[in-house]
């Protein structure tokens, strides 16, 4: 099967339940976003599927593939947040090395897409700055064909218009040659429109799985006066609640249910990010 | 194939210069003090070089070392997996050994005919001793040397910072009073007993060892840390 | 091209519209090439996916056309198609929320019949 499939995937650091059961499927072709808050247990669940990391418990397969095994390993490209390039190399000897490692590595575009970005390609790793790092790091996975790639936190420390040339980048390279790419992030609202399937994830569980049109679609905020808003959000999935004054604000998922002509309900859309907040903090408070 | 290729050049390709400059250091010393010895001070006669053997142990040890902290990492973020990791870094060690051997057993005997040095195998076995055995006898000697290294630096990642300076307090304490301690405290038949064990097991001729005896515990010594580094390298993760 | 992440309307809805619109007021027009798929996803910074979506749905309508390997074409007569939507599209969409409106503010038929002979009349104030 052309998927990552992870099933009932537990990782605990000491006392701490870094990963608490994951059972997840992406399948091939698609870009995920993976959302969760900081320490919700995002990097935790790449470095298990780059086989970084080990799992205390459960099982993952790239492809049908073992994590861990080389047909895996040769399928999956991981950015992390650390640096694990060798500091002395310089930009163009790593590039030689992922041209090396990898057959899908493309020199002369990586050469190409680091003129893009300014990158010099002549400077060593350790002398570049913690932004022009991560800039270097992009453009090794940038200018890789595999068929699943894997970013964590891409953008951090990267300036707008860098920010901006790597989202394009990303959708040109990901429209050319398809593939399968996941976003581990916690700037929602900067790759919202980009994702075609949200992966939500806190405390280590994953909170819901859904195609991100239909979360925009079925995520929506009714206000009104407090009775109003409560006989309306009877038997609906409520995500969140706020007040202002007298007025009563109720986020909810699913179907919007038609009201009567002049009712004082008024409906608006909700944000990825807001649905996001009000579900992690929902569950803070129930946890 | 590719990755495992892939690993073996880069191995080569990032430790060979530390090679080439470890040898122009150590020879630019060994010629710099033999002017000195011989042009400045006058001394004709005597060995000025004992043991060159121990700084290629060094090397490698340091290699040894080395080659677990930055390469591992650079392989993993590049989806090499830790079998061919492991395997690269074996290839590594064992060239270094065999080239270094091999440099050593040819300079060192050149130089002991003029007893400028002296191999070590000289000093343990006399003079008789086979340049091809000298060979293998360092090689396995090296090889012991850097995977026992290698296999300790992974020890020490796996236990972590602070406990690996515990265990390597607790191992200097035990080798430096622990040892002699107990050697004083063992009756006069027991120390020679040890001495004697020692000494066979070097294969010292005297002592009546065997000569491949030697070769024997070197080539074990190898084997049983190239299973622990592999066992502990299986398991370690990157954080 | 402006799209509203926020607005109700589905990104891809808003897709198909702007390229309507352009269609409609002459942009783009009838037998040219239309964007690319992709060329729209790297400029908007969408999924693929979603913007092909929402071309398809202009295809389905018979406002572009897909050319086999040479990507998608506005198809001959779509100004006129759109035309036709609109119009019936027209009183769903803006007599009855007007209507509406005022009713909410408690405009007779013939208050908004006046305004809209004073506009014939004087133009926009």
């Amino acid at each position: 099967m052309e998927a990552i499939e992870l099933k009932n995937v537990t990782k605990r650091y000491g006392g701490v339940t870094a990963l608490d059961g994951v059972s997840l499927t992406l399948e091939a072709g698609k870009i995920y976003g993976l959302l969760g808050r900081n320490g919700a247990g995002k990097s935790t669940l790449l470095g298990v599927l780059s086989n970084r990391i080990f799992a205390d418990g459960g099982t993952a397969f790239i492809n049908g593939n073992p994590v861990g095994s080389s047909a895996a390993q040769d399928l999956l490209f991981c950015v992390g947040e650390a640096n694990y390039y060798r500091p002395a190399c310089r930009v163009k000897d790593l590039f030689f090395w992922a041209g090396k490692f990898y057959a899908g590595f493309d020199e002369t575009l990586a050469e190409e897409i680091a003129g893009k970005f300014r990158l010099d390609v002549n400077r060593r790793f350790k002398s570049l700055s913690t932004g022009y790092r991560s800039i270097c790091k992009l453009t090794l996975a940038l200018a890789l064909r595999i068929p699943y790639l894997v970013f964590d936190e891409p953008v951090l420390g990267l300036d707008a218009n860098s920010r901006e040339l790597f989202y394009t980048l990303l959708l040109g390279s990901y429209a050319k040659n398809g593939g399968t790419v996941v976003l581990a992030t916690h700037l929602i609202e900067e790759v919202a429109s980009l994702l075609e399937e949200v992966v939500l994830i806190d405390h280590g569980k994953i909170l819901l799985q859904r195609s991100a049109e239909s979360l925009r679609e079925s995520g929506y905020c009714v206000a009104g006066p407090e009775q109003e808003v409560d006989r309306y959000c009877a038997g609906k999935h409520v995500v969140g609640e706020d007040r202002l004054g007298g007025l009563k604000l109720a986020y909810c998922l699913g179907g919007r249910e038609p009201v009567p002509a002049g009712s004082p309900l008024q409906f608006s859309q909700m944000s990825l990010q807001k649905l996001f907040v009000k579900l992690t903090e929902r569950e803070a408070e129930n946890g | 194939m590719k990755k495992r290729n892939a690993a073996i050049l880069y191995e080569f390709r990032v430790s060979f210069p530390y090679l080439l400059l470890f040898y122009a250091i150590q020879y630019g010393v060994v010629a710099a003090l033999w002017l000195l010895a011989r042009g400045v001070m006058g001394l004709s006669e005597g060995r000025l070089f004992g043991t060159l053997e121990l700084c290629s142990m060094i090397f490698l040890a340091v290699a040894g070392a080395q080659g677990f902290t930055e390469d591992f990492k650079m392989l993993m973020q590049n989806g090499v997996p830790r079998g061919t990791i492991f395997l690269a870094n074996l290839a590594l060690f064992a060239s270094f050994s065999a080239v270094m051997a091999l440099i050593d057993t040819v300079v060192l005997r050149a130089l002991g005919q003029n007893s400028v040095a002296e191999p070590l195998t000289w000093a343990l076995y006399g003079r008789e001793f086979p340049s091809a055995a000298n060979w293998l006898w360092l090689f396995l000697l090296y090889c012991s040397v850097s995977m026992s290294f290698y296999a300790a630096t992974l020890a020490c990642h796996k236990i972590g910072r602070v406990w690996s300076f515990c265990a390597g307090g607790v191992l200097l304490a035990l080798l430096l009073i622990g040892l002699p301690v107990t050697v004083g405290m063992l009756p006069a038949e027991g120390r020679e007993r040890l001495a004697l064990f020692f000494l066979r097991l070097f294969g010292i001729p005297a002592a009546g060892g065997s000569p491949l005896a030697p070769f024997a515990l070197f080539l074990g010594l190898s084997l049983l840390w190239s299973a622990c580094a592999f066992g502990l390298l299986r398991r370690t993760e990157l954080r | 091209m402006q799209l509203d992440l926020l607005s109700e309307k589905p990104i891809f809805q808003q897709i198909a519209g702007q390229i309507e619109d352009a269609v409609f007021t002459g942009g783009l027009a009838e037998g040219s090439r239309a964007p690319s798929t992709n060329e729209l996803a790297a400029l908007l910074g969408i999924n693929p996916h979603t913007v092909l979506k929402g071309m398809n749905l202009l295809v389905e309508e018979g406002i572009l056309e897909k050319k086999r390997g040479m990507g998608m074409y506005v198809a001959q007569g779509a100004v006129e198609a759109i035309r036709r939507k609109r119009q019936a599209q027209f009183y769903r969409q803006y007599v009855r929320p007007l209507l509406e409106e005022a009713a909410k503010l408690n405009m007779s038929r013939a208050d908004v019949a006046a305004l809209l002979e004073k506009e014939e009349k004087h133009g926009s104030d």
